[in-house]
Parts: structure tokens; C-alpha cells; sequence
């Protein structure tokens, strides 16, 4: 799997470039995107590049495979938002119970 | 007092026209819950038969793509539901690299190869934990802790 390592290396290198020319400014966020993407696909991706070699996967194969990762990663990003939005409604709810407690042991 | 009494019920119905009068995501919706775990079964189940013929399977086909539609309006209508409608909205959008683009591409190239089924499946599997898994954040905490 020396080759894989190579390719992750070279493959880590050029998307850090890729980040900083296309988004100008948004390096920081850029990167984080392209930090939770590699992490979230190293072992897929280490997977289907020997599948790839033996030709038990087509280049058309391989390229909807990676773009299919990245929708993975959109819907895991969605996820997160949605749970953080549940985690608000917990606070919210939390902080009513403590005021309304704290009020009538202060008043009553 | 009265006058302290009628201060803390004044102080608590403020607290909680503020506090929950915006609530920032739909509730756990169990139907919801079942039906997305049902749905991720038959999907898998579905995709599995790609190494045949899409025409030998095109009734099974159409069925799935009809009740995800149905799952993604039912989440489309859910207020404070962006999230999880969004997530159905790519898992049923063909040109997207999720379940529909997948059986999209299995009409178009008639059969599919079982190395790629397989690592196909597993990125729709992991689409549809997301989904099952943000329902469930939903649940309300249980019962039992409670504020002093």
C-alpha cells in the first residue's frame, strides 16, 4: 500500500492548493470542507483505488463512487446542523424548566 | 404575599413565551423514524439485484422511487424540517450520487458490476443512517431529570 500512501500524500497536497486558489479568503473554511471530506473517504478511497488497479472498478465507476461520497458527506453535514437545531430545543427547553424553578423558589 | 406569587407566574409565562415560542426543529416523528428504516431495507434490497437486468426489476424499481417521493413531501411539509427534507431531497435526486442517481444509472447501463453494487450500497446506507440518525436527535430527553 505504498503506492496509496503516495497518492493520499499528493492527493492531501493538491486539494490544499486547490483551496487556497479557488477560494481566495475562505482559505480556513475551504480546508475545514476538504479536512472533514478526507477523513470522512480515506478508507473508501483506499479501498476503491486497489479495486481501481485490478480493474474491478471502471474510471466511471471510481468518479461516481468519489461523487457519491461527497453527497455522504453533504447529508452527514445536514445531520449535524439538524441535531445542533435539536440540541438548541433541548437548551431551550432546559433553561424554561430552570427559570421557572428558580422564580418560584426566589418568589413563593 | 399574592403580589410575589402573581410576580412568579408573570416571570414564568414570560420565560416561556420566550424560550418556547421558537422552536428551532420539528419534534421526533416515530412514523417518520420507522418509515426511513423501512425504506433504507428495501433499498438495499433493491439495489442488490442491479447485477440484473433494470427491465427484470423495473415494478420494485418504481415502487421505491414512488414511496421515497412520498417520504421526501411528508418531510418537505414537517415545519422546522429543513434539514432532513434536504437530506431526502439528495437521495432522491437522480442527477445526484445517491439512490436515485444509482438506479439511474442502472437503467442507462442496463446492469451493473457487483463490485460497484456493493460500494454503492454502502454510501446509500450511510445516506439513509444520516437521515435516521438526525430523526432520532429529535427525541426529547427523557424524563426523570429535573431542575432544583
Amino acid at each position: 500500500m505504498a503506492s496509496f500512501r503516495r497518492f493520499w500524500q499528493e492527493l492531501v497536497q493538491e486539494l490544499g492548493a486547490y483551496a487556497e486558489a479557488q477560494w481566495e479568503g475562505h482559505g480556513a473554511a475551504a480546508r475545514r470542507d476538504i479536512e472533514a471530506f478526507l477523513s470522512r473517504t480515506r478508507g473508501d478511497l483506499e479501498r476503491w483505488t486497489t479495486l481501481l488497479a485490478s480493474g474491478a472498478l471502471t474510471r466511471e465507476d471510481f468518479e461516481w463512487l468519489v461523487l457519491g461520497k461527497r453527497d455522504v458527506v453533504e447529508l452527514a453535514a445536514l445531520k449535524r446542523k439538524g441535531v445542533g437545531k435539536a440540541a438548541l430545543d433541548r437548551f431551550r427547553a432546559g433553561l424554561v424548566e430552570l427559570v421557572v424553578t428558580a422564580a418560584f423558589r426566589a418568589f413563593l | 404575599m399574592r403580589g410575589a406569587g402573581a410576580k412568579a407566574r408573570n416571570w414564568a409565562l414570560v420565560a416561556i413565551a420566550t424560550l418556547c415560542g421558537c422552536a428551532a426543529r420539528a419534534p421526533f416523528d416515530r412514523e417518520a423514524y420507522l418509515e426511513a428504516a423501512s425504506l433504507k431495507a428495501q433499498a438495499l434490497a433493491v439495489m442488490d439485484r442491479a447485477t440484473e437486468p433494470f427491465a427484470r426489476h423495473r415494478e420494485a424499481i418504481e415502487q421505491l422511487e414512488q414511496s421515497v417521493l412520498e417520504a421526501q413531501r411528508r418531510a418537505l411539509h414537517r415545519p422546522h424540517n429543513e434539514e432532513s427534507a434536504r437530506q431526502w431531497a439528495i437521495l432522491a435526486d437522480p442527477e445526484r450520487h445517491s439512490l436515485f442517481g444509482f438506479l439511474g444509472r442502472w437503467k442507462t447501463q442496463g446492469q451493473l458490476d457487483a463490485e460497484f453494487v456493493a460500494e454503492a450500497k454502502g454510501l446509500v446506507a450511510e445516506g439513509f443512517d444520516a437521515i435516521l440518525e438526525l430523526e432520532a436527535a429529535k427525541r426529547e430527553p427523557r424524563a426523570g431529570r429535573r431542575a432544583r
